[in-house]
């Protein structure tokens, strides 16, 4: 997407964002290594990838939850890469929000439902009355699925789903422009992923909200997102339009993924075999490649060589 | 194949269960399960895991499971059976909030501060149930043979059938600290859903490994050298790249599938008997789960380990599972072997669970969600859970909780669509073309 009138329309811009820990020892962690796309109003952006390839780290660090090593981060127009200063932080906590992977982590355990979820307006002060709190709060609940009864219970109480139900409620209902869902569904049941994932969806609809949604489910992936960006050890390795990436998969580390995708099918299942892959094995440096385009939007990264060397292999 | 010597010894004892069964007396005495409404009907029949349970190393009979809360009785686990045998891999799929870890917690012996009640029998019968058995009676004769029932081999209560067969003992009887000492994490290990729950974020991972085969030392003989080599390589076999970094590392220091895979090797430490995993892989990407779910299986085929696995991924189940458990509502909807779930389910809920997977060849549509929520457990149910939910429900679902049916040898179901004078209920048509289409597709990947 290097178009610049399309770049003008997005809604987050992410320019060689680098995340680097110290791990003790002097040793460097390089979680996320000069990663860049964009998320448009109203679109579903998927990422994907192994565990450790630095999802997590890029959604942390695009809600400002970490100081990026480099890179630059810009979010409705605004630069956000640098220190914040107290509007745009305030624009950020309005604007953004986030539903974490682990749901009893990002739920304060000494807090009621209701106030769990009504925090956010709270702290920003965004309800006139409590009256309209309440009504806002009982609305969310109602819409993800919670009974109302619920509201006075603490978060060690529920499952794992009806939790991971409540962090999403707390993000909705500050009627976010961008919402970052880190593995905010994989904890449920496929009926309420399906019943979150339509909501989800109706949602956009209705106020033209953006996703950034992580997610290891890539039939789900397949089924939610508009484009989507393929992540492995801290490099973006291939990216592109849902059909781009499912229907004509280039980068080996893409096709791997695809081929181990489970169905609920037992005897196709037992017999499956997964294409294996791992940089080591095939001499593939990250580090030496360039995003190339193969057209339309899709781009893999790759040198030269690998570029011939994987169009020309027979697709899946 | 351990699988496949499970699923043959399934198929044969299975029908002699069938009418075997009705001699061992299961635990449908407990009301609330199918026995006591279905005299009379051709349904309650016995839930006998596909087997007379003659060599389940785990036999789950009415267990219940109840909380308090400040707005009253939640009732998690409301009755459910449930076989695990040697080298058999189990699934229990279902609805969030239905009872699925709690029940799991109840067999490891996990009670929660405020849980009420806890009904049912666990009876263990694997290799450690000797020395438990004879320690219990040991303490029973001491405290003037009181609590006798606390331990009894099979020779007092199978009617003198099998003389020679191992003792069992009924974990739930059995006191917080003898479960933590001598099953949790030793016999029967768990992993839970959510890894930073079963790591301590304060002790690097290699002690944590280490820790439960030094607890267990005295048994094990096993020195801290030994404990480290076995952790390196617990590590290594989970497919940690730096199993020497990771042993040094703290939790939140690594990714969650890292963190994940740190527990599984913690779990597999003492090389239990059963292993059970709720929800091991959801944090991983399918590639590592594809990796984690080999490794387990290849542990079970050397070891003979019966693996549980509780999770929402019905594509992992059917890699993984030779038995699967659908609940809904604290109850065991439908039981049955895999091909039965996966091809012929009868259950309405299992319908909705299985037409709400995305579908691979179909992309961008809405998703099938099962209308409705699931019932509040705080308020007694009446009937079938499922039935205010299901377009399929009849009139009889709103008054009685309905019996077990017996569809095949390995095939169970609670719902009334089942009973002989009910109409023969139908699928949903657009299921029905999936799984048309799946099994079409399996029989020419068969012919390659
Ligand atoms: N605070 C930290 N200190 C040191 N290393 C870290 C820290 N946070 C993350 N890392 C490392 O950065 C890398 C990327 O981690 P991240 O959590 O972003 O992965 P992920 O793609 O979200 O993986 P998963 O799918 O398993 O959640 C990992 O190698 C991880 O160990
Ligand atoms: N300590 C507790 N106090 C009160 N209610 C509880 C407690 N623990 C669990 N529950 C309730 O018991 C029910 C079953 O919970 P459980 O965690 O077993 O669900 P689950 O089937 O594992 O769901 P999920 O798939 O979402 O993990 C839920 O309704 C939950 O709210
Ligand atoms: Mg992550
Ligand atoms: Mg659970």
């Amino acid at each position: 997407m290097a178009d610049e009138a399309l770049n003008d329309r997005a809604l987050l811009r992410v320019e060689g964002l680098k995340q680097f820990f110290r791990a003790g020892r002097g040793r460097t962690v390089k979680a996320v290594n000069g990663v860049s796309f964009s998320i448009f109003p109203g679109e579903t952006f998927c990422l994907v990838g192994e565990s450790g390839s630095g999802k997590s780290t890029i959604a942390r660090s695009v809600a400002r939850l970490f100081e990026p090593s480099a890179g630059k981060i810009e979010f409705g127009g605004m630069d956000i890469s640098g220190r914040l200063s107290a509007a745009s932080r305030r624009a950020l906590r309005a604007g953004m929000q986030m539903i974490f992977q682990d749901p009893l982590a990002s739920l304060n355990p000494r807090k009621k439902v209701f106030d769990a979820i009504a925090y956010g307006l709270v702290e920003l002060g965004l309800c006139a009355s409590r009256a309209e709190l309440s009504r806002r709060v009982f609305g969310i609940m109602e819409k993800v699925g919670l009974p109302p009864d619920f509201a006075g219970r603490y978060p060690h109480q529920f499952s794992g789903g009806q939790r991971q139900r409540i962090g999403i409620a707390r993000a909705l209902v500050m009627n976010p422009s961008l919402v970052i869902a880190d593995e905010a569904i994989s904890a449920l049941d496929v009926s309420i992923q399906a019943q979150i994932v339509n909501l989800m969806k109706d949602l956009q609809r209705e106020t033209g909200v953006a996703y950034l949604f992580i997610a290891h489910d890539l039939a789900m992936v397949k089924c939610i997102s508009d484009r989507v960006g393929v992540l492995h050890n801290g490099y973006m390795v291939e990216i592109g339009f849902r059909d781009e990436i499912f229907g004509d998969p280039v980068h080996p580390y893409t096709r791997s993924l695809l081929s181990a995708i489970p169905v609920p099918n037992p005897i196709a299942e037992r017999r499956r075999i997964v294409f294996s892959y791992s940089c080591a094995e095939s001499g593939v440096d990250y580090g030496r490649g360039a995003l190339r385009r193969l057209g339309g939007t899709h781009c893999v990264l790759a040198e030269d060589a690998e570029l011939e060397r994987w169009t020309q292999e027979p697709g899946l | 194949m351990a699988a496949d010597d499970a699923g043959g010894a399934n198929g044969m004892a299975g029908a002699g269960g069938a009418n075997g069964a009705g001699g061992a007396g299961g635990g449908n005495g407990i009301a609330g399960t199918g026995g006591a409404d279905a005299a009379g009907n051709a349904g309650g029949a016995e839930y006998a895991g596909g087997a007379d349970g003659a060599d389940a190393i785990l036999k789950i009979r009415g267990l219940e499971v109840a909380f308090k809360t400040t707005a009253g009785t939640v009732r998690a686990v409301r009755g459910i059976d449930l076989d695990l045998r040697r080298g058999q891999t189990f699934a229990i799929v279902g609805e969030s909030g239905s009872g699925k870890s709690v029940a799991a917690k109840a067999i490891v012996g996990i009670r929660a501060r405020n849980q009420s009640v806890t009904a049912g029998t666990v009876e263990y019968a694997g290799a450690g149930a000797g020395a438990l058995a004879a320690s219990a009676a040991r303490k029973a004769g001491r405290a003037g043979g009181g609590a006798g029932q606390n331990a009894c081999s099979d020779t007092s209560q199978g009617a003198g059938q099998n003389a020679g067969r191992a003792a069992s003992i009924d974990l739930l009887r059995l006191s917080e600290r003898d479960m933590r000492r001598n099953i949790n994490g030793r016999r029967i290990s768990m992993i839970f859903q959510d890894p930073m729950t079963s790591l301590n974020p304060t002790m690097p991972i290699g002690r944590q490994i280490m820790e439960p085969m030094l607890l267990h030392s005295r048994a094990s003989g096993i020195s801290r050298g030994e404990a480290r080599a076995k952790a390196l390589r617990l590590l290594e076999l989970a497919g940690i790249p730096d199993p020497a970094g990771c042993l040094r590392a703290y939790p939140h220091q690594l990714s969650g599938g890292m963190r994940q895979r740190a527990v599984i090797s913690v779990a597999l430490a003492c090389d239990p008997e059963i292993l059970i995993c709720d929800e091991p892989t959801t944090a991983l990407d399918v590639t590592i789960q594809e990796k984690i779910l080999r490794l387990i299986k290849d542990i079970q085929r050397r070891t003979g380990i019966c693996v549980v696995y509780i999770t929402h991924d019905l594509g992992v189940v059917a890699k993984v599972a030779d038995m699967v458990a659908v609940m809904y509502a604290g109850r065991i909807v439908e039981s049955g072997t895999a091909e039965e779930i996966f091809y012929d389910p009868r259950h309405p809920y299992t319908w909705g669970l299985l037409l709400a997977v995305p579908d691979m060849n179909a992309s961008g549509e809405r998703l099938h969600a099962i209308r409705g929520n699931p019932p509040n457990l705080l308020h007694g149910i009446e009937g079938d859970a499922f039935a205010p939910r299901s377009p399929h429900a009849l009139k009889i679902d709103a008054r009685r909780a309905p019996p077990l049916y017996q569809i095949s040898p390995t095939h169970f179901a609670r719902s009334w669509l089942l009973h002989e004078n009910a109409r023969p209920p139908e699928m949903p048509g657009e299921l029905r073309a999936r799984i048309d289409g799946m099994i079409a597709q399996a029989l020419a990947d068969a012919r390659h």
